[in-house]
Order: structure tokens, then C-alpha cells, then sequence
């Protein structure tokens, strides 16, 4: 691979996985998140 | 290199993504030498690799931090600059220092150093409320409001911290994050978790500079930097999320015991090398 490359991809790369990462980590929360919570911070089951 | 070598480095991945997260820090004082030492990775090529895997943890951990409202970024941004002038500068003093042939101790002396200093910072810290410390009595033109944290600062005194802080990193190879949090928690009064959100901000433009660097001079293992991102990038923002839940003092406290565990490893290792 030349050099060039392999510099661009060693700086493009980490980053984008960061916010691919970031995206997926919020879909984690949301899909614990699924009941209903009120102000109070309380379960309605 | 088996399975087994790399679930260790997944691993690690998690381990070092989430202390860098909880306390706004890269993590390569922690990475570099346990790749190294564990892995078997020369230490040229660790600090390549941690620099580079320190980009997507940092984006990572700088995303989750903006989300939750916390961190400062017109201080990150301040400070951007003069950190990767700084970062540059201190590459060109390992190589004066390599070439006289007291790079070793040298460099261990200046982390030791560091580490006393962080932690000066970080008990002073101790007896000060939000928007006070060194860095808002200094007089030095442009003052500027950080509206996050509450505080009037002398922005070219600021800019010198960054000079500093990107210095260090660039002699030191680490990211700066165990420098600048304690500045600005001494220096500025901000609370933990409101550094650790500036310092993961600012880490992002010295891993930037320092992954250049090192990846022209070919000592970037991308495949073994990607291995440590799946599993650093999720953990970091779970240590993020748990510094804004915890106790600021609790919080201050974890940080005071990492700097003392770095500072006795380094001792100790000093020690090792001056015996040989």
C-alpha cells in the first residue's frame, strides 16, 4: 500500500470509528430506555 | 499471533478506553509500556499505535461529553494550537536528546517530574471553588469568559499551558490529558468531570498532530489500532457517562491515586534502569 495512503487511512479511519462508535452507543441506551419513564424518573409497567 | 493475543488486546482496549474516558486522558502512559511489556510490541511502534487508536477514543469520548453538556470548548479551542506547536517542538527534543545519549533518563526524570506536578495541582484543587485559581488572578492580556466554567482567564497565559502540555506530550509520548486535566482543575477550578470534557477535546488535535508524525516515520500499526478501538471507543464513553454521575471528589481522589501508581511505576522503573 503506498505511503500516502496508509497516512490518510491512520488519520481518517480512528475518527470515523469514534463517531460510528458514538452512534452505536446511543442505540445501546435507547434500546435499555424502552419503558416509559415519568419526571420522577419512575418505571410504568 | 494467536486468538488469544488478540482478545488480550481487545481487552486492553476496553481498560485503557475507560480510564480515558473517566478522567479526559489518551491513555498511552498506560497502552504504550503495557504493549510493550505484554505484547511484545516494540515501543516505537506502541507509541505510534496508542497515538493513532487515541484519535478514534478521544472522538469518541469528546462526542459523549459534548452530548452530556460538559467540557469547555472555547478553552479546548484556546488551547489547540499552541498544543500542536508544542507537540512538534517536544519530537524535536527527544531527537537533541536521543542524539547525546541521555534520552532514558532523561525522559523518566521529566515524567517524574510531571507527575509531582500534576498532582500538586490536583490537591490544591482541594481548597478552591469553581472559577478560581492561578490561571484567573493572572493579569496577562486578552482576558477571556469561559462560559462553562464560570471563570475569567488570561488566554495567552492559557495558551503558554498548551505550549506546555503540547510539549510534554510530544517528548513524553502521551496525549497531554494527565497534564491538562490537573491545569485545569488547579489553575482554572473546574470541576473533574468538566476537565475531563475540555482535556478529551484538546486530545484530539495533539493525537491528530502525533499520529502525522508518527505515521510518516511508518510506526503506526493500523489493523493492531483498530483491534484496540472496538474495544476502547464504547468503553470510553461508558467512562465518561459514570465521571458526570460521580462524586467530583471521589472522582478527584481516583485521579490522585492513578498519578501516584504511574508515579511509583516510573520510580521504579528508573531505579531498574540505573541498576543495569
Amino acid at each position: 500500500m503506498p505511503d500516502a495512503v496508509y497516512l490518510i487511512l491512520c488519520l481518517v479511519v480512528p475518527p470515523v470509528w469514534g463517531v460510528v462508535a458514538s452512534r452505536l452507543f446511543d442505540a445501546l441506551s435507547a434500546s435499555r430506555k424502552t419503558k416509559p419513564v415519568d419526571d420522577e424518573g419512575m418505571y410504568h409497567i | 499471533m494467536d486468538a488469544l493475543w488478540w482478545a488480550g488486546i481487545v481487552v486492553l482496549g476496553i481498560g485503557v478506553g475507560f480510564v480515558a474516558g473517566l478522567f479526559g486522558v489518551g491513555g498511552g502512559f498506560l497502552l504504550n509500556p503495557l504493549l510493550a511489556l505484554f505484547f511484545g510490541v516494540p515501543m516505537e511502534v506502541a507509541v505510534g499505535t496508542g497515538l493513532c487508536q487515541m484519535l478514534g477514543t478521544a472522538t469518541a469520548a469528546g462526542i459523549r461529553y459534548r452530548k452530556l453538556g460538559v467540557g469547555e470548548p472555547k478553552a479546548a479551542l484556546i488551547l489547540a494550537l499552541p498544543a500542536a506547536l508544542g507537540a512538534l517542538l517536544g519530537k524535536k527534543a527527544v531527537d537533541v536528546l536521543s542524539a547525546t545519549g541521555r534520552a532514558e533518563i532523561g525522559l523518566r526524570l521529566a515524567f517524574l517530574a510531571l507527575l509531582v506536578f500534576a498532582g500538586v495541582q490536583m490537591l490544591r484543587r482541594g481548597t478552591k471553588t469553581a472559577g478560581s485559581g492561578w490561571l484567573t488572578r493572572l493579569s496577562l492580556p486578552p482576558r477571556v469568559f469561559l462560559p462553562e466554567a464560570c471563570a475569567t482567564v488570561s488566554a495567552s497565559a492559557l495558551a503558554y499551558g498548551g505550549l506546555l502540555v503540547g510539549f510534554l506530550s510530544g517528548l513524553l509520548g502521551i496525549g497531554g490529558g494527565l497534564l491538562l486535566t490537573p491545569i485545569l482543575v488547579g489553575g482554572i477550578g473546574m470541576g473533574m468531570a468538566q476537565a475531563s470534557g475540555t482535556s478529551i477535546l484538546l486530545l484530539l488535535s495533539s493525537a491528530l498532530v502525533g499520529t502525522w508524525a508518527q505515521a510518516s516515520a511508518g510506526r503506526v500499526n493500523l489493523p493492531l489500532a483498530l483491534v484496540l478501538l472496538i474495544g476502547s471507543t464504547l468503553s470510553a464513553q461508558f467512562g465518561a457517562q459514570l465521571a458526570v454521575r460521580l462524586n467530583p471528589e471521589k472522582l478527584r481522589r481516583a485521579f490522585l491515586g492513578l498519578l501516584l501508581f504511574i508515579f511509583l511505576a516510573v520510580l521504579f522503573d528508573l531505579f531498574r534502569h540505573q541498576s543495569r
